[in-house]
């Protein structure tokens, strides 16, 4: 378990944040835009040095008395900030000392699927392509604690779930915790263990996804059963093209959970969604 | 004699770029990184070159490093020469006349490298040299060579500093620039014409060759 206590102060703002966060989960930081977020990542990565209290880890140590290039943390940055002059495979191998160097680099070039551009620099990759190699980066040390500052937020949908699938997959091989910071509650809810809001530089509690994101306002379920007309896949995710009543509409779903279930087209498959994903206009 | 002139410009620019680049870049990126008790100050004073007159940087180089001053003396007791009317002399004027030619690109480029190129490289575990040497300097290249450029061609054109500490003593202290101002004194116009051009085009090339480099380097980030 990480015990986190700490309260930080510059100028006005203030911020008071007490988190426990079990070791080997998943964990969203979620709260409105100034709130504090970013600022509690950059304490915990030691970017900021003068806050009190205590970040407990599980390995004994107390990390906020260790300086920042001394803890076992990793940060991925919202806007991937690689190295533009550096190639892929020297970004990834920055943070890397040994003999072990050329190995765990080209297990981790393997694990994003980018060995064939290990050459390249940033500037010529894609979007999704360079948030990969930064998560690579950022877990090429093997950190105990992975900072994550809203990864996904400059990615189209389907570059964000191969990027959250990527990260789940290394999250059980290697048992990393990760503490992410998110605007998208879909996200929050579909990756999270655990849930923290954080409002007005206070962490005003935290638990279960369904619990703190929902609360009163989940009121109730949507369902209706609909026709998949056709299917595309890539291999790694498959579009499904659905029909209910005239309308048609593509979804995006995980291969490995379309084959598992046998959807084809022709099957029949039974949408859901919670109420208040829904808004309410009177129509003219 | 052209010759000796023309060889004492570019042993004079090359030197004093190069000495300004080693000298000069601790104080951009001080400057660039660091807020400081006179900051501002110091930047005033870098930046002041740029607006003084040559002959009054001479004439205070003169008063205060002359053989009658005490850190004249004491330069001509350590280095067994005096500074005034030498090449050291010289060297020493002209860099401080181009000090901010060199450390003001220095500057800018430390300062645009982006804030979390930084947090990136600690996080990683670098030290404070992994991360200047393999982060920071590589991403101020452009700029580190635009001061070494500038100051390079800035001494190359000096009259007014090298007159007063150098005193246009021939195969000595006259530079290039001094020579052309003997010719058109002489009614030499010919010979001026011809170190002029050569000045010239030199100055010329060594913007467009900066120019050149400063963009592919931009290419290759």
């Amino acid at each position: 378990m990480f015990d986190i206590s700490l309260t930080f102060s510059r100028g006005d703002f203030t911020l008071q944040a007490a988190l426990q966060l079990r070791a080997g989960g998943l964990h969203v930081l979620f709260g409105p835009s100034g709130s504090g977020k970013t600022t509690l990542l950059r304490l915990l990565a030691g970017l900021e040095n003068k806050a009190v209290g205590h970040i407990h880890a599980p390995d004994g140590r107390n990390w906020l008395k260790m300086p920042s290039r001394l803890r076992p943390v990793g940060l991925m940055f919202q806007q991937h900030a690689l190295f533009p002059h550096l190639s892929v495979r020297h970004n990834i191998a920055f943070g890397l000392r040994g003999k072990t160097e050329n190995e765990r680099v080209a297990m981790l070039l393997e694990a994003i699927s980018l060995s064939h551009r290990a050459h390249c620099r940033p500037g010529s990759l894609s979007g999704g392509e360079c948030q990969r190699v930064a998560l690579a980066r950022a877990l090429a040390p093997a950190p105990q604690l992975l900072l994550l500052d809203e990864p996904f937020s400059s990615l189209d949908e389907q570059a964000a779930r191969e990027l959250q699938q990527l990260l789940k997959t290394l999250q059980q091989q290697d048992g990393f915790t990760v503490l992410m910071v998110t605007h998208n509650k879909s996200e929050a809810y579909r990756l999270a263990d655990s849930v923290w809001l954080l409002e007005a530089g206070k962490v005003s509690g935290g638990g279960e996804p369904d619990h703190m994101l929902m609360g009163q306002r989940l009121s109730g379920r949507f369902q209706a059963e609909a026709e998949v007309c056709h299917v595309e896949s890539d291999g790694l995710m498959a579009r499904l093209e659905v029909r209910m009543e005239k309308r048609r509409f593509s979804l995006l779903v995980d291969e490995s959970w379309r084959l598992q279930h046998g959807i084809e087209a022709g099957s029949r498959v039974l949408l859901t969604a919670k109420a208040s994903d829904f808004s309410v206009f009177p129509v003219s | 004699m052209n010759n000796d002139a023309l060889l004492l410009s570019f042993q004079l620019a090359a030197c004093t770029a190069l000495l300004l680049i080693v000298a000069g870049m601790p104080l951009a990126y001080a400057l660039a990184r660091w807020r400081f008790p006179g900051h501002l100050l110091a930047e005033a004073i870098v930046t002041l070159p740029l607006v003084l007159p040559p002959t009054v940087i001479g004439f205070y180089f003169l008063v205060f490093l002359g053989r009658d001053s005490a850190a004249g003396r004491l330069a001509e007791h350590l280095f067994g020469t005096p500074l005034v009317f030498t090449f050291s002399g010289l060297l020493l004027a002209s860099m401080l006349y181009s000090l901010p030619f060199a450390v003001q690109p220095m500057q800018r480029a430390f300062e645009a490298v982006p804030a979390h190129m930084r947090d990136a490289a600690d996080v990683l575990g670098a030290s404070w040299w992994q991360r200047f040497f393999v982060i920071e300097l590589p991403l101020a290249w452009p700029g580190v060579f635009s001061g070494l450029v500038m100051a390079f061609a800035h001494t190359l054109g000096e009259f007014g500093v090298v007159l007063m500490v150098g005193g246009n003593i021939p195969g000595q202290t006259q530079t290039a620039s001094l020579l052309i101002y003997d010719h058109v004194q002489s009614f030499d116009e010919a010979a001026a014409h011809g170190l002029a051009a050569m000045l010239l085009v030199i100055s010329f090339l060594s913007i467009l060759i900066m120019l050149i480099i400063q963009r592919r380097m931009r290419h290759d980030v």
